[in-house]
């Protein structure tokens, strides 16, 4: 028996790593569930919410459109959940029916920045201080991002507005190219440092061709953290994109769209305050389990690194 | 009560710690440093060393790890200068830190604050523990640091402007600013190279001289991993595994004669003084798998005899391997005509210190960079230099395989152990360990893992584990020369005794040459048939380990081998 | 410093020059006319006549190349073009609005790095593994929470309670300094939890570290390492992250002045959009643009002066 394989765990200082002991006790898993509550409260939330995508009838039965102005501007009580809105439709069908226009356009806006950012991230780290041959990439995709992140925040996206006109494809393809600059700059980083690592190293020493390095390390690796981001993203796509909506540059009114709601409600924030906390609760609510579920994501891909 | 002059300056009995509800990381343990006498604790990682002397200054919570909950400390006696210090306040334990007791701590690089310069700090202890006024106390810091040999200019640097010798100066200054009568020294010498160290050393025992305001002398409490550092310069040596002392004693008794195993294995894992061959695993290794055919099914037949003639072509051989890089805008040869050979079945040793242009050398040999000129050949065909494209090399790259100093990052952090076997094994082809069950089990039985740690994750295994498994995947192309760099630097002693006594033996059975790299000459002299001594981007001394050793005739190698640390006593 | 300056000032002007080239290309290549705005959108039926004047008017009839360089010598001057639904010059509206919106931002940026700041030290203060961690939950839900807070929202809910129930402050934005709480408010939050979220983190990184476990056994109090150690090292990621935090003070700024009725250039550039209006969107968005290139650079002083490792 060789001793060192009698000791405990030790991790890269060679210091034990009493975690793995504490897993073993219930006590730890104990500790180690309430240490993942969050994430497991953003879960169900996220579970939810898919499920509204999916199936809105079968968590909200009444037709989100039903105009009944007898009922119009109901508190919250049993027949309304979260009460009515001033045409008398059910606010908390309005609101499960609104996840998928919300979650639609933060989703498809996130893949746009993203697919934006890749396309520039990719190159931009691959040649990064490289040969003088391919550097210039680097350089010219560097001007690009700089330009772009003068336009900070909503700003490139009401540019894009106010030159394509408002509606809903503009709306996604405005928020996804306003996330993309700073994505790309994550993506660009991750890329070189992953190009550099001792791990691509190893696989040169080993024989690999830059294509299988490229193919079996570097993407792969570089995918969860851009996973991550994601996740992080389309909280906050669905904050931006409400808010455009709110300023009714996004979705026109009867459809239900949270920030749309808020719109309409806002008229009526003396009269009728459910119709303007909800709907933004929705939008919270989303926005704060995407961000705790992307850390908790980033912690668990990078133990991995 | 004793007299105020032979009162010691700590008196610690009993001394446990335990964070939470968990098992003590250090019980019951009992030390007495005296005036100007020198203590040393040794112990492997996780021994409770730092744990211990951080509880003397009642910061046992604020470690790097704290695990399990908050540091319980208990003590049945625990008296600094005499006074009490079993629930003192926090104002009482802050008069403690710093002016009764200094301490330095493991980590140079980074114990200074990056953004504060050093005369920050030394202003900080002196506005805290004496009644000076800001320009004396600046007066006060100049002198600090001259104590310590550094100028007084270095008041206004902060820790990236200065050598990692230069911030642990400045960091024992900070610690002896307010003349406390005890220093205690966690590992003050690791990370750096050993002339550096050796200086360090040097002004250690300086301080614990009897001076004008001390006349007893400085107390000095010295934690360290290494045997060999501490031997010269301890009076009492305790020796500490999970927690607790196994064997104390004064310095000489302990080395010359030690009672516990554990010391023994400790002493006999040094590599310094230990000849070429010599085992330094005082246990037998694993028994090799059973009779048959070598496990190494594409490594070559042994067919490199250990003695008699030697094979035509030698598995390495660089010529005139020059790399110049950019730094700050002027041009500075890491590598400058740098060349060897290293005969087949035989290993190399490249010794150097940080900055010496080992690692570059190592990438060149690799053919992970380009040379600007010079090459190099792998069994007489050549494998770097001009003309030559990785292209070119790919086909060949299985006869070289390569081992690093930190194997973990060196892994896919995607993959385990078998993953990482099964993709080194099939070229790249598959990432399957079960259809490759069989070739990984041999892999790992090699190494002296068992099989069932392919399995597992790099991250669950020790640093020796995890630099076996960087061996076995070294090993999977088949290669018949490895270019280990500072394979052995991040491990505690016991486990690279294992890992050179490992190398050694793979050695033996597959014919392997190595070109090994290290900062350390004790482990070079070990592991090495022919010496390449590095400096500057250059090999300004080379010839047979022994004879290098023996008589070194470059002062650059005498002063290296002067301030390597030997057992002594 | 002088090269500093000269090649942050060159900087600049190449991204002003390529933000008002991408919207000068950008008008032309999305269909529309932009004499149907000029007339009051495509919707107004306005006789080809008028639309034709309107063109002859605003230089539209001319080639694109000569559109360019007049545009390109205009900035130079410093002339933005004239607005085509207010009609009058966009410098003098952008110049009027500018102060306002400022204000609001700058005081929302303060009161956003107090709170953040302020979390961070709270929650650093925790004792002992166990309260750290909950002091930690506590101090990251909040953050969390209230960086996922739309500014719309906020702003309404704000209202709601503020002004609508308790009536302690104005629904409205006035000229006062009451008129200006709850605005700022909505500004800051979303913002003090972002910047808090990782200036918690980089404090309590900083307060682990070996060097403030060796300014304690220097006999440095709590206080004493938070001052000399945590603080700065808290601070300059808050700092790198200034041009994040413009972009959500402009953008929350659209949002927040059209909420609370308050002039400024956010409302400005929302109606200037809504109208269709090019000229003044590319004005109020040069000026953005400006704002975030002179921000970055004080950011990359502000960098050097707290960090001295970058000026090395």
């Amino acid at each position: 028996m060789i001793p060192e394989l009698s000791a405990t765990t030790t991790d890269e200082r060679g210091r034990p790593t009493e975690r793995l002991a504490a897993r073993r006790s219930l006590g730890g898993l104990a500790a180690r569930t309430a240490g993942e509550l969050p994430a497991l409260l953003a879960g169900v939330v996220v579970l939810f919410l898919l499920a509204a995508v999916a199936a809105p009838q079968w968590l909200a039965p009444a037709d989100p459109l039903a105009i009944d102005p007898a009922a119009a501007f109901q508190g919250p009580g049993p027949g309304h959940w979260l009460g009515t809105d001033e045409s008398g439709r059910d606010l908390y069908s309005r609101v499960v029916f609104g996840a998928r226009e919300s979650l639609t356009i933060g989703a498809a806006a996130t893949a746009i920045g993203l697919a934006l950012a890749l396309l520039l991230g990719l190159p931009a780290g691959l040649t990064a201080g490289r040969a003088r041959r391919t550097r210039w990439l680097d350089t010219v995709i560097g001007r690009v991002l700089e330009v772009l992140f003068a336009l900070p925040g909503l700003l490139l996206a009401l540019v894009f507005i106010a030159l394509a006109g408002p509606g809903l494809v503009t709306t996604v393809v405005a928020v996804g190219l306003s996330t993309a600059p700073g994505y790309a700059r994550i993506i660009r980083g991750q890329v070189m440092r992953l190009r550099d690592s001792a791990m691509v190293e190893a696989a040169r020493v080993l024989g690999r061709s830059p294509g299988q390095i490229l193919l079996r390390h570097l993407l792969p690796n570089a995918l969860g953290p851009v996973l991550v981001l994601a996740t992080l993203g389309v909280g906050q796509a669905v904050v931006w994109a409400s808010a455009l909506s709110f300023l009714g540059l996004g979705t026109p009114p009867p459809a239900p769209e949270w920030g749309a709601m808020l719109s309409a409600g806002r008229t009526y924030l003396q009269l009728a305050w459910w119709m303007t906390v909800f709907p933004g609760l929705a939008i919270v609510l989303v926005a704060a389990s995407a961000t705790v579920l992307g850390r908790w994501l980033q912690r668990r891909t990078e133990g991995l690194r | 009560m004793n007299a105020p002059g032979t009162e010691p300056l700590v008196d610690v009995a009993g001394l446990t710690v335990r964070f939470g509800a968990g098992e003590p990381v250090v019980r019951g343990l009992d030390l007495r440093v005296a005036a100007g006498e020198c203590v040393a604790i040794v112990g492997e990682s996780g021994s409770g060393k730092s744990v211990t002397a951080r509880a003397l200054l009642g910061l046992a919570d604020s470690g790097a790890a704290g695990p399990g909950g908050r540091a319980r400390v208990h003590t049945d006696r625990l008296r600094i200068r005499g006074r009490d210090l079993r629930g003192a306040t926090a104002a009482e334990w802050r008069r403690v830190r710093g002016g009764e007791v200094g301490l330095v701590l493991q980590d140079a690089l980074v114990s200074l604050d990056p953004l504060r310069t050093v005369g920050r700090h030394l202003d900080d202890v002196l506005r805290l523990h004496t009644d000076l006024g800001p320009a004396n106390r600046a007066l006060r810091a100049r002198e600090l640091l001259a104590d310590v040999g550094l100028s007084p200019a270095t008041a206004d640097q902060r820790a990236e402007q200065l050598s990692g010798g230069m911030r642990q100066r400045a960091l024992i200054a900070t610690a002896i600013a307010a003349g406390p009568g005890l220093l205690i020294a966690d590992e003050p010498t690791t990370a750096l190279d050993a002339t550096v160290a050796a200086r360090v050393m040097d002004l250690l025992a300086r301080l614990r001289r009897p001076s004008a305001t001390r006349p007893g002398g400085t107390g000095l409490l010295l934690i360290s991993h290494d045997l060999a550092v501490v031997s010269s310069v301890a009076d009492r040596i305790l020796v500490m595994r999970d927690g607790e002392v196994v064997e104390s004693g004064p310095a000489a008794q302990v080395l010359g004669s030690p009672q516990h195993e554990y010391t023994r294995l400790l002493l006999a894992a040094v590599p310094a003084g230990k000849p070429r061959g010599t085992r330094l695993t005082v246990t037998e290794p694993a028994p090799q798998s059973p009779s048959g055919p070598s496990p190494m099914r594409s490594a070559p037949a042994p067919s490199v005899p250990s003695s008699g003639r030697m094979p035509p072509a030698p598995a390495l051989s660089a010529r005139g391997l020059t790399k110049t890089f950019l730094r700050d805008g002027a041009p500075f040869a890491a590598v400058d005509g740098v060349g060897f050979e290293l005969p087949a079945g035989r290993t190399v040793g490249l010794v150097g210190e940080s900055g010496s242009g080992k690692t570059t050398t190592a990438r060149l040999v690799l053919g992970l960079a380009e040379p600007d000129a010079g090459e190099v050949s792998l069994f007489g065909e050549r494998w770097v230099g001009p003309g030559l494209r990785e292209r070119d090399r790919r086909p060949r790259r299985a006869q070289l395989g390569a081992v690093y100093q930190d194997p973990l990052s060196s892994f896919d952090p995607r993959a385990d152990v078998g993953a990482l076997l099964a993709d080194a094994a099939t070229g790249g082809r598959s990432r399957n360990a079960r259809r490759h069950r069989e070739r990984i089990r041999e892999l790992l039985d090699v190494v002296g893992l068992p099989e069932g740690v392919a399995a597992r994750h790099p991250r669950a295994l020790s640093g020796g584990q995890r630099q076996r498994v960087a061996i076995a995947r070294a090993l999977a192309p088949g290669p018949r020369v490895i270019v280990c760099d500072e394979p052995v630097s991040a491990l505690d002693v016991s486990v690279q005794a294992q890992i050179l006594d490992l190398l050694d033996d793979l050695q033996e059975r597959l014919g392997l040459s190595y070109l090994f790299i290290s900062h350390d000459l004790a482990v070079v002299r070990h592991v090495s048939d022919h010496l390449l001594v590095m400096q500057g981007g250059r090999i300004v001394e080379s010839g047979p380990a022994e004879d290098v050793f023996a008589d070194p005739r470059q002062e650059y190698t005498r002063q290296l081998l002067a301030a390597s640390p030997t057992l002594e006593g | 410093m002088t090269r500093w300056l000269l090649s942050r000032t060159a900087g600049g002007l190449l991204v002003l020059w390529a933000v008002a080239t991408l919207i000068f290309l950008g008008i032309r290549l999305v269909p529309g006319d932009p004499a149907e705005a000029i007339m009051g959108g495509p919707g107004s039926q306005a006789p080809p006549e008028a639309l034709e004047a309107a063109r002859v008017e605003y230089g539209l009839d001319r080639p694109l190349p000569v559109q360019y360089a007049v545009m390109l010598g205009n900035l130079l001057r410093g002339n933005l073009g004239t607005s085509y639904s207010l009609r009058v010059p966009v410098a003098d509206v952008v110049g009027e609005q500018l102060p306002g919106t400022l204000l609001l931002a700058l005081l929302s940026w303060v009161l956003a790095w107090i709170l953040a700041l302020g979390l961070a030290v709270l929650t650093s203060l925790a004792r002992g593994p166990r309260w750290r961690r909950v002091a930690d939950r506590i101090g990251s839900g909040l953050e969390i929470v209230a960086a996922a807070v739309p500014h719309f929202w906020l702003g309404s809910v704000l209202v709601l309670v503020f002004a609508t129930s308790l009536g302690w402050l104005p629904p409205v934005a006035d000229d006062t300094a009451a008129g200006l709480v709850l605005p700022v408010l909505t500004l800051a939050l979303p913002l003090a939890g972002f910047l808090g979220q990782i200036m918690r983190e980089s404090l309590a990184t900083a307060l682990s570290s070996p060097f403030a476990l060796a300014a304690r056994a220097r006999g440095e109090s709590e206080a004493g390492v938070l001052l000399h150690h945590g603080l700065r090292h808290a601070a300059l990621p808050g700092i790198g992250l200034s041009g994040w935090a413009l972009g959500s003070l402009i953008s929350g700024a659209v949002v927040v002045e059209s909420l609370f009725a308050r002039p400024g250039l956010g409302r400005t550039l929302l109606n200037a959009v809504t109208a269709r209006d090019v000229p003044l969107v590319t004005g109020v968005v040069l000026v953005s643009a400006l704002t975030y290139v002179v921000v970055m650079a004080l950011a990359d002083l502000a960098e050097r002066l707290a960090d001295p490792r970058i000026s090395a």
